[in-house]
């Protein structure tokens, strides 16, 4: 007996069993074939919005009660409580620049303006330039911040402000005409020991006479003109460009250059253009929260309070970067540039008399709105590109996914049929002399591959019917 | 080449690799189990001597055992006639090697040396049932498919060939000959829906291949370890003796174990390989139709004599299309495709102007889907089964447990009330002492 389990031991030892079967590797490889086709399927999930009746409803009437805001509260220039307190917003916020920079005044916004005026002097502060620039560029306090580029609140207007005071300089963009005035301050010296201080110091001189003219000059009566919105501003870029270019311009570019500098002068500057920011914010902030508190309720009703987690709340109910909420946000915009749309038009024809008042269209606009809307619009016609390139993948896919998912049934009915285990084990009766044991997994061996029924030893008198009765049949019980 | 027509070759090429693949395995697995074969015929004739075989009957089987010995060069000869004709149908040589004809290069020597042999020592049947197209047969069931052998006599053309299109031979070379009929088609979407459809059937027919390959790596390592295992344990045997009353019972049962193993042994080295069985046969089809005759007959009305017709066809345009999910447009430009191919034509035995070949095509995607849920509801059914057995189990292993435990409640009950007794009389005889 002792020689055997020896010999079964050298058997055991000499044998390749491998824990894992060709069979189960092929299964692992193919289940991961699966997971990627499904992945695959699902990502068009994460293209189509899955917007409900109330969805729909809900960012309909923020977009709505936005625009009620924006007609009745932002309006246009001089109209506006909310402008008002936009006005006063940006006086406080100047007041508390001029403090930072060394202001010791008494709360007087005229005071801290000419503070900020005197510490950055720049040389294209002129408000006229004598009779010719009153002539040629129509020069006036009223819209000189618009005309001086460097007065504009964008990279060009820094780029213009910087080269003005490393040249002395002064550009205008007038009548869609780009135009320089050399020794434009005979006092200006900008300071700085080398190329970089000195830029350093323009770009510090920019910023602090932006905010110095932000809420008008020292000398303004009233609210001031302010500087001109950014997104106004664009139609100086369009006159400089040409001009670099040597394009001459055309009616259209004088038209619109006038009629920007007219809203400007009619008191639409970045303090109203922050005005009218507000209702925008208000209508995206109020969308993103309706999604959120609706997808929590949804997920506390759902979830049992076992199942609960943070990282899974937060998947379900973030209001960024996912098409539902995308959708939403657009029927919200969309909403409120309807209204704000229809209420500027109303009102620019009855303020015209019959005819259409251009001035008062774009001054009750809200640009701001209009360009959140279109940055939506052109997502959904992103995402409605892809999902079309995307849904013939996908269909593909999922008769692609028939066939693996077969191959994998197939792949678990053979796994099961070549039971790795089932050898090693009946090795390892042998081994400790558990013949009975060693009986059993060999019936169940046989049973998988797919003996025969009849051929089938089961039990001592199947062996004692087969090896004494000479026959290849078990009896049948 | 648009991205479509390069996927497709990349689908075909793939395809191919993998019946090269095959045919490697299967020739490996022919060459293992030859010796594994060696080996089990020593056990069997082991078990004969302690079964204590008459004289009469062991002269009977050493005629069979001489037949054996020269049945293996029988089936040498077999092979050799049946790869003819392979070749001869192919139109030549060296081209079938890449088209799926040397999968049968040493299945039938292997598989009918191990059937016959067997089947012979253990049940007497007589070796000569098997002649040369029954040996064939018996090879071709064994790998589940056939090759391009078509036209001769026998079994090879006609109804073996039909029923076994796809995913061996058949499907793989004429597939591609057929999806290069593709070209013809003007419109851009026909062609790419035809694509589609030839590139999933390519896919489907590989992971079958895959299916294949990984089944015969499983069965060559096992059969290399059981030669291992099988030369030690002849050794045991031996040790047993012959005397089968003299051995003791742990004998006895080892004895029964290796008798087990023994055709466990047998059993792999014949089943079929499932990735290469075609997924219908007609004998199939008609199981299913004398199990479902209704479901049948509303499938095939008022198209009846066009099925009994072709009966062969639909068997094989279910295997091809089993799997591929397709709509009316498809089906409808794939039957124009067949009907350009000349070899699938000439296989099917239909002329270029038969009519129905659609109709045929609907009715076998028809059929595929319902066999297709009658094969689910069949698999619920055995698990409802199984679930019930199961239950019926547990609630008589439950009456017994009841049973016991009031059994033991009796039986604790009775002690409880012999205790006063035993302990008066324990101080009677105390008392007494």
């Amino acid at each position: 007996m002792s020689q055997n389990v020896k010999i079964i031991e050298m058997l055991f030892s000499d044998t390749e069993i491998a824990c894992s079967s060709c069979i189960d590797t092929a299964l692992s490889q193919a289940e991961l074939e699966l997971e990627s086709i499904d992945e695959t399927i699902e990502s068009i999930d994460a293209l189509r919005p899955d917007c409900d009746k109330l969805d729909y409803i809900l960012a309909a009437s923020s977009g709505a009660i936005c625009g009620i805001i924006d007609v009745f509260l932002v309006g246009k220039p001089g109209e506006s409580p909310i402008g008002k307190l936009t006005d006063n917003w940006f006086a406080n916020r100047v007041k508390d620049f001029a403090k930072l920079c060394g202001w010791k005044g008494d709360g007087d916004l005229a005071s801290a303006i000419r503070f900020l005026e005197n510490k950055f002097k720049v040389p294209y502060d002129q408000t006229s330039s004598g009779d010719i620039a009153k002539g040629v560029l129509g020069l006036n306090p009223k819209n000189h911040h618009f005309k001086s580029l460097a007065h504009n609140p964008t990279l060009l207007g820094l780029f213009f402000s910087i080269l003005d005071q490393f040249c002395n300089t002064s550009h205008f963009a007038s009548d869609g005409r780009l135009i320089t005035i050399d020794n434009a301050n005979g006092d200006f010296e900008l300071r700085g020991n080398n190329i970089p201080a000195k830029l350093i110091c323009g770009f510090v001189n920019w910023f602090g006479h932006l905010v110095s003219d932000v809420s008008g000059s020292s000398g303004s009566k009233g609210r001031g003109m302010g500087i001109p919105s950014p997104f106004w501003c664009w139609i100086n870029d369009i006159a400089v460009l040409k001009a670099t270019f040597k394009i001459p311009p055309s009616e259209f570019d004088k038209k619109m250059n006038d009629m920007a500098v007219k809203i400007f002068e009619e008191g639409f500057d970045v303090r109203f253009q922050t005005a009218q920011l507000i209702p925008v914010f208000v209508n995206e902030t109020l969308v993103r929260i309706i999604y959120s508190v609706r997808r929590l309720i949804r997920y506390f009703k759902d979830m049992q309070k076992e199942n609960r987690s943070f990282q899974l709340m937060w998947k379900q109910c973030e209001s960024f970067s996912n098409p539902t909420v995308k959708r939403m946000l657009t029927v919200a915009h969309g909403t409120f540039c309807l209204i704000d749309i229809g209420d500027a038009t109303i009102r620019g024809f009855a303020s015209g008399g019959g005819t259409f008042n251009p001035c008062e269209f774009f001054l009750r606009l809200n640009i701001t709105g209009v360009g959140r809307f279109t940055i939506s619009l052109y997502g959904e016609v992103k995402r409605g590109f892809q999902i079309y390139r995307t849904e013939k993948d996908i269909e593909f896919a999922k008769k692609e996914r028939i066939i693996l998912q077969d191959y994998v049934d197939n792949l678990k009915k053979l796994s099961k049929i070549y039971n790795v285990n089932l050898h090693p084990k009946f090795i390892e009766s042998l081994n400790r002399g558990d013949s009975c044991g060693a009986f059993e997994i060999s019936t169940d061996m046989a049973k998988k591959v797919g003996v025969p029924d009849d051929k089938i030893l089961k039990n001592k008198d199947d062996i004692d019917n087969y090896f004494k009765g000479g026959t290849n049949n078990v009896t049948t019980k | 080449m648009s991205q479509q027509s390069e996927k497709l070759k990349n689908e075909e090429k793939k395809a191919m690799q993998a019946i090269r693949d095959v045919n490697c395995e299967i020739s490996r697995m022919g060459m293992r189990g030859d010796i594994l074969h060696k080996q089990l015929t020593a056990v069997q004739n082991r078990f004969d001597q302690i079964r204590n075989i008459p004289s009469e009957t062991r002269n009977k089987y050493e005629q069979t055992k001489q037949i054996c010995a020269n049945w293996e060069d029988q089936s040498k000869k077999i092979e050799r006639e049946y790869n003819a004709k392979i070749k001869k149908a192919a139109g030549g040589g060296a081209a079938g090697a890449g088209l799926g004809i040397g999968i049968v290069a040493f299945g039938p020597t292997t598989a009918m040396g191990i059937a016959t042999t067997f089947g012979v020592a253990s049940t007497g049947t007589a070796i000569s049932t098997l002649s040369g197209a029954a040996a064939t047969n018996a090879a071709l069931a064994w790998l589940g498919g056939g090759s391009l052998a078509v036209g001769g006599g026998g079994m090879v053309a006609g109804q073996a060939f039909l029923a076994l299109a796809g995913p061996v031979g058949w499907s793989i070379a004429a597939i591609s000959l057929v999806s290069s009929m593709i070209l013809f088609f003007k419109a851009k979407s026909d062609r790419s829906r035809l694509e589609n459809i030839f590139i999933l059937i390519n896919e489907r027919d590989t992971k079958k291949y895959e299916l294949a390959i990984a089944e015969l790596k499983e069965r060559s390592k096992r059969i290399k370890n059981y030669s291992s295992f099988w030369t030690q344990a002849i050794n045991e045997i031996e040790g047993y003796g012959i005397d089968y009353n003299a051995m003791s019972q742990s004998q006895k049962f080892n004895l029964g174990a290796y008798a087990n193993r023994l055709m466990e042994s047998t059993q792999l080295l014949v089943n079929p390989i499932t990735g290469l069985m075609p997924q219908y046969t007609v004998e199939k089809l008609t199981e299913y139709r004398n199990a479902k005759p209704d479901t049948f007959s509303s499938v095939i009305c008022g198209n009846t004599t066009t099925f009994y017709l072709h009966e062969e066809c639909v068997v094989a345009l279910m295997n091809l299309l089993h799997n591929i999910q397709t709509d009316e447009t498809d089906r409808k430009l794939l039957a124009k495709t067949l009907k350009q191919s000349k070899e699938f034509l000439s296989a099917m035995r239909i002329s270029s102007d038969y009519p129905d070949l659609r109709q045929l095509l609907e009715i076998a995607n028809v059929l595929d889907e319902r066999y297709n849920t009658y094969e689910m509801l069949q698999s619920l059914q055995s698990i409802k089964q199984s679930t019930q057995e199961m239950q019926a189990c547990y609630e008589a292993w439950n009456e017994m447990l009841q049973s016991m435990i009031q059994s033991t409640q009796e039986i604790t009950q009775a002690l409880n009330k012999m205790r006063t007794p035993l302990s008066e009389l324990a101080k009677n005889s105390i008392h007494l002492q």
